[in-house]
């Protein structure tokens, strides 16, 4: 049994301890050293992953929990996991660098930070699906805190819109999780909770509950705690709050690792326990998909606030990835993976910059800024390179993920393909619209003047995503690899099963 | 003497040892002097912890069990196991009271170190607290009456400890004339059965119903003092645990009660009266649960909704979480309900009566720290206590994210249980209702939360009072929430 995925999980709980204790200058420290310490487990995890067995859960680790119900401490990760784990490993350090010149409260705040990590490498590496909402429902209590204690003038409201609205489709959620777990008891005589052990439920299909079968009310269930948190038109409202009140690095976090959330939960769950429903609710969820990236663009053109105008292109591009996972075939779940990587990567990004200008300028309207590219060149380098790849420039990530999930639409449905090109377009035109009116035009106010570029730390920091963007947009093939065992058994709509083998003296 | 010594008075030594201590405070109460307070807390405390000690011992041992050649040599023994039943949900409903005890008499303690008040606080308070340990394991009605009453009358006088203040004597009065009704329902209840049936013992009446009832024709007569004095039973043990409707009193008593007593009273009492419903529910009327599982799963329903809603609106914290109670009240009875089809399983019934005991004394040690310092149990009076007050804040957190079921606290695990415990029963739709509740009541837990860590501190330069004892408290049940989440299977009990 590998202790590797405990060590990832724990070890950013134990240093919140440590944060929390320390004097406020060393709880940064520890902070950074943990999540570094985080990537470096990551790094070891890139090498040691089998990709050739990518279908099957590795790194197992089984800790008993509550043995009367067979549930366990399960950790593990397959080709599904395994992008995102890296992905959030890699944002942490970034997310922290963010919020270095936090003064208000500096140890909570790290500490915060840290429980954050813990929950979102646990949502994603669990096996077992208590654990899996333990850690769902856990990653919520941090962010909102986040949110609301350091977030800027309107927090209060935003934090408590956000944790209600997350809530309440956890709560579905929780439902549909004990309907499965009853519906395993009962075909089986056993209980399992391991997530997997779903996979082989049969239903009965004539059986209806106001209308809808039982596998149809499940995947709602999921689906909309999921869609929620993705987050899909119309389920998106406590979005653009949440990220224009957050402090930068809450809002990196949020948009870069927190939405994936939701887009695994669908894959991981929604997907192969109830493939049926799937299939008879996979055109809706497309419409709304779509419906989310053009709506998202055209919103995110009107905002006159920077911050805002980036949370909207957020629920524009998790469309697309939405929409791929609809198609359900090859080029279109690959690139639903990438795109989640890609949207966190270049997000993250933006919103990192996004930051940085207003730690500089205290202001986030359109309106106070214009040829800033004379001012902050290094800044103006980096904002068009981000933004190049949020909008899919070629040679960048974003173009790979957005070709092929555009190309598997098109296969699907060729509407779904022609709109989705569409929002490619207007992707171009708000961010085109937001360098215009960021960077270029004349210099004329006369407190951008004094407007230093960026320092080392922020340079580093971008400059590490820069150099995934640009590896995955030029040869994402080693990463694909490690994830194509896993695709392959979902869209052959043959998930691998594999009942953990629970030790009975564990 | 032997047997004596192990039939009788080892079986009965969680009960003795609080008897022991209410015996040696009389006889202290002849010393009035205040700054005996302190020793007559100590002999609370260790008749309570004493207490604790026999049973777990009687628990490792495993001899609660009166063993039946004995019986029959002595006619009074006989009597005796006839009377006072000792099982394994006995020892783990002593055991319960006797940590909510503990925790309520440091609280009471600190309480009273600040503030004025009788001397015989502590007297009554171990007069209740063998009240409530007869009361779980009377196995007789009119001991069960006698047990309520035991328990009752002094908590009567403990709400109106403060006789100078109104809301007190409000409380108390309130609670007092509602009290009352209940008990003289639960007598008529009982005399309906004593009627039909002619034995009070609890096993007798089950056998004699289930054997009655099971006629082709039973007389009229029978069914309506059947049914009549399993009504009059429910609404009598519905007051004691302020289900909905019977409720009204809660709001009032809670909050005018000393928090340290509205603790005490909001963990251990309505586990004792918990023990009540179960007791009879499970005991004797188990033949026509196909009558009461619908009514009660409907009042568990209105209760959750009713306490939920009602807590949305106020400001006050001891109303808040009194509110907060009458919806837990609603849970624990949908727990109630959904295993009673299936025998008796008490595990997550006693799982959910622990962990939010836990939690309610714990928010309620909170509220007694700020009601001493700050004359006032107004919710802003939290503001910005998160970051002045580091580790209460955390530890109020973690409490109050269990009230709301929140994982990674017990009371999500909790929550999870009853749940289980539902659906396996049928109970489906029940269990969604609670859930859209549990999103309701989310709301007025994330506000303690909100003043906590997010609303400026007004009271800086005034910070809370040192109690090293109540600060204890609170980390205990903040870290037992996250304990016995991480170890639930540390709660079960198995034959």
């Amino acid at each position: 049994m590998s202790t590797l995925l405990p060590w990832m999980v724990v070890l950013p709980a134990v240093a919140c301890l440590f944060c929390l204790a320390a004097p406020e200058r060393l709880s940064k420290v520890i902070a950074m050293g943990s999540s570094l310490a985080g990537l470096l487990l990551a790094g070891v995890l890139y090498t040691e992953f089998d990709a050739s067995n990518a279908a099957s859960m590795q790194f197992l680790y089984l800790a008993p929990w509550i043995s009367q119900y067979q549930i366990h401490f399960g950790l593990g990760i397959d080709g599904l996991s395994f992008p995102l784990v890296l992905l959030s490993k890699f944002m942490m350090p970034i997310a922290i660098a963010a919020s270095w010149n936090q003064t208000h409260r500096v140890r909570a705040f790290m500490a915060c930070f840290l429980l954050l990590d813990t929950a979102m490498t646990g949502t994603f590496l669990a096996t077992d699906i208590f654990l899996f909402y333990v850690f769902w429902e856990l990653a919520l209590i941090p962010m909102v805190l986040i949110v609301g204690v350091w977030g800027s003038s309107e927090r209060v409201y935003a934090a408590v819109k956000f944790f209600l609205i997350t809530f309440a489709g956890s709560l579905l959620m929780l439902v549909a999780i004990f309907w499965v777990f009853m519906a395993h008891q009962e075909q089986y005589g056993f209980y399992s909770a391991e997530i997997r052990s779903f996979y082989t439920l049969s239903w009965n299909h004539g059986l209806t509950y106001f209308g809808l079968t039982a596998p149809e009310w499940i995947f709602l269930a999921f689906a909309v705690a999921f869609c929620i948190k993705i987050p899909l038109f119309p389920l998106h409202t406590w979005l653009p709050d949440a990220h224009t009140q957050a402090p930068t690095g809450g809002s990196i976090l949020l948009a870069a690792v927190m939405l994936k959330m939701g887009t695994y939960g669908i894959l991981r769950f929604c997907v192969p326990i109830t493939p049926d429903a799937f299939h008879t609710f996979s055109p809706y969820l497309a419409a709304l998909a779509l419906v989310g990236i053009l709506y998202g663009a055209w919103v995110a053109f009107q905002q006159a606030d920077v911050k805002k105008l980036v949370a909207y292109s957020s629920v524009s591009h998790v469309g697309f990835i939405v929409l791929g996972i609809c198609a359900m075939n090859p080029e279109a779940l690959t690139g639903a993976m990438l795109q989640m990587v890609n949207h966190g990567l270049s997000t993250g990004a933006l919103f990192f910059l996004i930051g940085a200008l207003y730690e500089r300028r205290h202001s986030r309207q359109l309106s106070d800024f214009g040829g800033l590219a004379k001012q902050l060149p290094w800044f103006a380098f980096f904002l068009v390179f981000v933004s190049a790849s949020s909008m899919g420039v070629p040679g960048l990530n974003g173009f790979v993920g957005e070709f092929l999930i555009l190309l598997g639409s098109f296969k699907a449905n060729a509407i779904w393909g022609f709109v989705g090109v569409l929002g490619v377009i207007f992707a171009a035109v708000y961010m085109l619209w937001m360098l215009r009116g960021v960077l270029w035009g004349p210099l004329a106010s006369e407190e951008n003047k004094s407007l230093t570029d960026l320092n080392w730390r922020e340079t580093a920091c971008l400059t590490a995503v820069g150099i995934f963007i640009v590896w995955l947009g030029v040869y994402p093939k080693p990463f694909i690899d490690k994830m194509r065992a896993t695709l392959e058994a979902y869209w052959k709509q043959e998930p691998t099963i594999i009942t953990l083998k629970v030790d009975e003296n564990l | 003497m032997n047997t004596l010594v192990t039939q009788f008075f080892f079986p009965l030594s969680p009960v003795l040892s609080i008897v022991g201590g209410a015996v040696l405070l009389t006889v202290l109460e002849f010393f009035p002097e205040a700054r005996l307070q302190r020793v007559k807390a100590s002999v609370a405390a260790s008749a309570t912890l004493l207490s604790i000690v026999f049973t777990l011992l009687l628990w490792a041992t495993g001899s609660f069990e009166i063993s039946s050649e004995v019986v029959e040599t002595s006619g009074w023994l006989l009597e005796f196991k006839r009377t006072y039943r000792l099982d394994v949900f006995t020892l783990a409903l002593y055991f319960g009271v006797g940590l909510f005890s503990t925790l309520a008499i440091f609280l009471v303690h600190f309480h009273f170190q600040h503030r004025k008040g009788p001397q015989e606080i502590y007297l009554l308070l171990l007069f209740v607290i063998s009240g409530m340990q007869f009361l779980v394991s009377a196995n007789s009605l009119i001991i069960l009456f006698l047990a309520l009453e035991l328990m009752s009358l002094p908590t009567y006088v403990l709400v109106a400890t403060h006789r100078r203040d109104p809301k007190s004597c409000e409380a108390s009065l309130k609670y007092f004339l509602f009290g009352a009704f209940a008990s003289v329902l639960f007598v008529l209840g009982a005399a309906f059965l004593y009627a039909s049936y002619g034995t009070l013992h609890l096993g007798l009446l089950a056998e004699r119903i289930q054997v009655y009832l099971s006629y082709e024709n039973s007389p009229f007569e029978l069914l309506v003092f059947t049914y009549g004095g399993l009504t009059l039973l429910m609404i009598a043990g519905g007051f004691k645990i302020g289900l909905a409707p019977f409720h009204m009193w809660v709001p009032d008593t809670y909050e005018g009660a000393p928090s340290a007593v509205t603790g005490f009273m909001g963990s251990a009492i309505k586990l004792a009266g918990f023990a009540l419903f179960v007791r009879l529910l499970w005991g004797i009327f188990i033949p026509v649960s196909s009558h009461w599982v619908p009514v009660l799963n409907t009042l568990a329903i209105i209760s959750m909704f009713v306490g939920n809603l009602a807590a949305l609106a106020q400001t006050n914290l001891k109303r808040i979480f009194a509110y907060s109670s009458v919806a837990h009240a609603g849970y624990l009875m949908l727990c109630v309900t959904a295993v009673a089809p299936f025998g008796p399983n008490f595990e997550a019934l006693y799982y959910y009566l622990i962990t939010y005991g836990l939690m309610f004394l714990g928010v309620f040690a909170v509220i007694e720290l700020l009601e001493t310092r700050y004359q006032s149990s107004e919710l802003h009076e939290l503001s910005g206590m998160g970051f002045t007050h580091p580790i209460l804040g955390v530890c109020l957190s973690i409490l109050v994210l269990s009230g709301a079921g929140i994982p990674p606290t017990a009371g999500f695990l909790a929550k999870y249980f009853v749940f289980l415990e539902a659906v396996k029963a049928g109970h489906t739709f029940q269990v969604v209702l609670a859930v859209i509740s549990s999103l309701i009541g989310a709301f007025y837990y994330l506000r303690v939360l909100v003043y906590l860590y997010m609303r400026e501190n007004k009271r800086e330069g005034i910070p809370l009072l040192r109690a090293p004892t109540v600060f204890v408290c609170i980390v205990f049940c903040a870290l037992s929430m996250l304990y016995l989440a991480a170890v639930p299977s540390s709660l079960t009990f198995g034959p």
